[in-house]
């Protein structure tokens, strides 16, 4: 269709907007922000919550304290009251009150007796500390030195040297923070992928395609549903990254001991993630959009199931998790299918060099822009067959044509 | 140049599907500021047609070209200068109407304004405006219906065409609707429609292409049609009894009898024919109680014409 004067770029920027309002919803946003901070807060908050107010100390009588020096640590809700053999008898008086909590009889240093009302909560800390006590006892009867014990269970320590780069192995939360950010990737991909189904399909079953088709070319409506769809994947993926760090933010102000690493609050790691998420979001629904409009009924066809294509390329990429530098992760970071997920780990996760985030980058846009023509042809002439899907010897042709 | 009254030139379009031919070497002209009725029944390739006059399709073979601006040599036309009301519709039923209706106009051309006010003068004028937020779900099918044609209008197209403009109306609806029509072809633009309800077809249309299996069976204005048709007038007998229809069939001036029901028959007759031997003979034969003349109506013309045509076995 000739659409005069208006550019396609406004024309393509038009649809783009019409789908992301289509399907954007800021109250649902704000709604999954605020589940996040609340679901942290009713986890940690709640916990630090009842630990602050909850039961009292526990009394525990210990007999004849002379045989173990039982030491707790300062935050142990334990409290040891110590008495004698002669007094058993009126605290198990007052133990049958529940006035105390238990009477902890110490016969020898291998012979502990326990009386208590009911199996006690706090069992693990008491029998931690009597261990301690035992093994300190032991090891002065031996004369073997606190030191020498620890140097004769201590594990083989190995001086790290490497070669390849110059960055620290990987810390723990930086293979956390990469299988969190494969993880949202997927999540991103799926949604981009779901709405690009639901939009396609429902147009088509809505039969809204001949009133569109007839006012602006395909290529021009299927770029501005890339775009626009793109763009809604992007923006509930930061929501959605936005949820994860308020959760580890409420968490650690309750103690969790989580944080984010410094490495991944690095800008210049942060641009290249978006630039590598938006490149895969728009291969993907670019690859999507096509199969999309090829489906008359999603509840039926066959063709839904290819959905789970881009399950593959984030599989690999927990694989690159382990070993991010080996040749096989490397090759898979260039390869456009895999990698947008392969990169961004290797990119948390080791110093990639500049020229390989190039060719990656080169190669991702370069198909996308031939994706695109081939998606524009099986759309321009996918769109307009109802109750019929074209076959995949159709679907080739019309790729094959598309190249000319 | 062309000549100035043609707004849209049809030469020998063909298009295949397979082996199947849905428009098989089809020509007309439509002239500016005519309502033009393109008929035929289903499988006919009127939609095809259509398709192919909106660019959705490219003809196999054959050329199309619009002449939209007078005095101007033929030229690819603008989106903004077509509107489209196609057969297979629909509109995005979980958004409200007004949203829709913006950017269907905005992908025609419009300003983003010039498209709501636009939308808002047509909604008001099918009492609709107090409604424009709600979605287009909870609109009756006749109400979705109209917003279905504002879209197709609202920007004001030079050359509109109007698949099935009267489905899911009621009467009286109908009859709005054929004022809104000619109306838009008194503001200056030409329509293209097409339909079933013959009765409506035969008020508003200047001329009339009939289709069927893809080739042009008959093609004029009404008037021309109808004088063109094998027959003449119509007269429809009430007798007291059961006639035998052998009877009227042996008569010269008869070209097609039909029953309506056991005592009532329509005959059709031949042209310039006299009725007064055919009445005498029914006459004295049976008794009759009713006798009514009728012109041939574009149904009667319709039916005849697509029964009479069997194709040419293209498929």
């Amino acid at each position: 269709m000739n659409n005069g004067n208006i550019s396609k770029i406004k024309l393509t920027l038009e649809v783009a907007k019409w789908e992301f309002n289509r399907w954007f919803k800021l109250k649902d946003q704000i709604i999954t922000l605020l589940i996040s901070a609340s679901i942290s807060l009713l986890i940690f908050g709640g916990k630090a919550f009842i630990e602050k107010f909850s039961d009292d100390k526990v009394e525990l009588i210990i007999i004849n304290s002379r045989v173990l020096p039982v030491i707790l640590s300062n935050e142990s809700k334990i409290k040891l009251l110590k008495k004698e053999f002669d007094e058993i008898d009126e605290q198990k008086k007052l133990l049958m009150g529940k006035e105390i909590n238990g009477i902890l009889i110490l016969y020898d240093v291998d012979n502990i007796e326990l009386i208590v009302n009911k199996e006690p909560s706090w069992f693990g800390e008491l029998q931690l500390a009597l261990t301690s006590a035992q093994q300190k006892i032991k090891l002065e009867k031996s004369n073997i030195t606190t030191e020498q014990l620890k140097n004769i269970f201590q594990q083989a320590q190995i001086k790290m040297n490497y070669t390849e780069t110059k960055r620290e192995g990987s810390s723990t939360a930086e293979k956390v923070s990469a299988g969190i950010f494969i993880g949202l990737m997927l999540l991103g991909i799926f949604l981009g992928l779901s709405y690009q189904f639901v939009a396609i399909t429902g147009e088509k079953q809505l039969r809204i395609t001949e009133v569109i088709a007839s006012a602006i070319s395909p290529i021009t409506w299927i770029d501005g549903k890339i775009l626009g769809l793109s763009l809604l994947s992007l923006v509930l993926l930061v929501t959605f990254a936005i949820s994860t760090v308020v959760f580890i933010l409420v968490s650690s102000i309750f103690g969790s001991g989580w944080s984010i690493p410094l490495s991944v609050t690095n800008p210049l790691l942060i641009i290249a993630l978006f630039v590598i998420s938006v490149s895969g979001f728009l291969f993907w629904n670019t690859f999507f959009s096509a199969i999309a409009a090829t489906i008359s009924d999603p509840n039926t066809s066959a063709r839904s199931s290819l959905m789970m294509v881009p399950v593959i390329p984030v599989v690999i990429a927990f694989y690159a998790l382990s070993n991010p530098d080996s040749l096989v992760m490397k090759i898979l970071s260039l390869f456009p299918l895999t990698s947008s997920p392969v990169l961004s780990v290797r990119l948390v996760l080791t110093d990639v060099p500049f020229t390989e985030i190039l060719i990656s980058l080169v190669l991702l846009f370069i198909s996308i822009w031939y994706l695109r023509k081939a998606a524009g042809k099986i759309f321009s002439l996918s769109i307009l067959m109802y109750g019929k899907e074209p076959s995949w010897k159709e679907i080739s042709k019309w790729f094959r044509e598309s190249k000319k | 140049m062309e000549k100035l009254d043609v707004i849209l030139k049809v030469d020998s379009i063909l298009k295949q599907f397979g082996k199947i031919t849905a428009v098989n070497n089809l020509s007309f002209n439509i002239n500016r500021g005519e309502i033009f009725a393109l008929l035929g029944p289903n499988g006919a390739g009127k939609t095809t047609a259509v398709r192919m006059l909106m660019d959705i399709i490219k003809p196999d073979e054959g050329k199309i070209e619009f002449y939209l601006k007078e005095n101007k040599s033929s030229h690819i036309p603008l989106a903004s200068e077509l509107g489209y009301l196609p057969e297979e519709r629909g509109l995005y039923q979980e958004i409200p109407m007004i949203k829709t209706l913006v950017f269907m106009g905005t992908i025609r051309g419009m300003e983003k304004k010039q498209a709501q006010r636009s939308s808002e003068e047509w909604l008001e004028k099918l009492e609709l405006l107090d409604r424009k937020n709600e979605k287009l779900s909870t609109l009756s099918k006749g109400n979705q219906q109209k917003v279905q044609f504002i879209s197709s209008v609202l920007h004001n197209p030079s050359f509109a065409v109007l698949d099935e403009p009267f489905a899911g109306f009621d009467p009286i609806n109908q009859e709005a609707f054929l004022t809104i029509i000619k109306e838009l072809r008194d503001k200056g633009s030409t329509i293209l429609l097409s339909a079933h309800q013959m009765h409506l077809v035969e008020r508003i249309a200047d001329r009339v292409l009939l289709l069927n299996f893809g080739k042009n069976i008959a093609y004029g204005t009404v008037d021309e049609i109808k004088k063109d048709f094998s027959t003449g007038e119509k007269i429809i007998i009430k007798f007291e009894s059961k006639p035998e229809l052998s009877l009227l069939l042996n008569d010269d001036a008869v070209e097609k009898v039909e029953f309506i029901n056991d005592t009532e028959i329509k005959i059709f007759l031949k042209q310039n024919k006299s009725l007064s031997g055919l009445l005498n003979k029914a006459a004295s034969n049976y008794k009759i109680t009713s006798v009514k003349t009728e012109q041939v109506s574009l149904h009667d013309i319709f039916i005849e014409r697509i029964s009479k045509d069997k194709g040419d076995g293209n498929e």
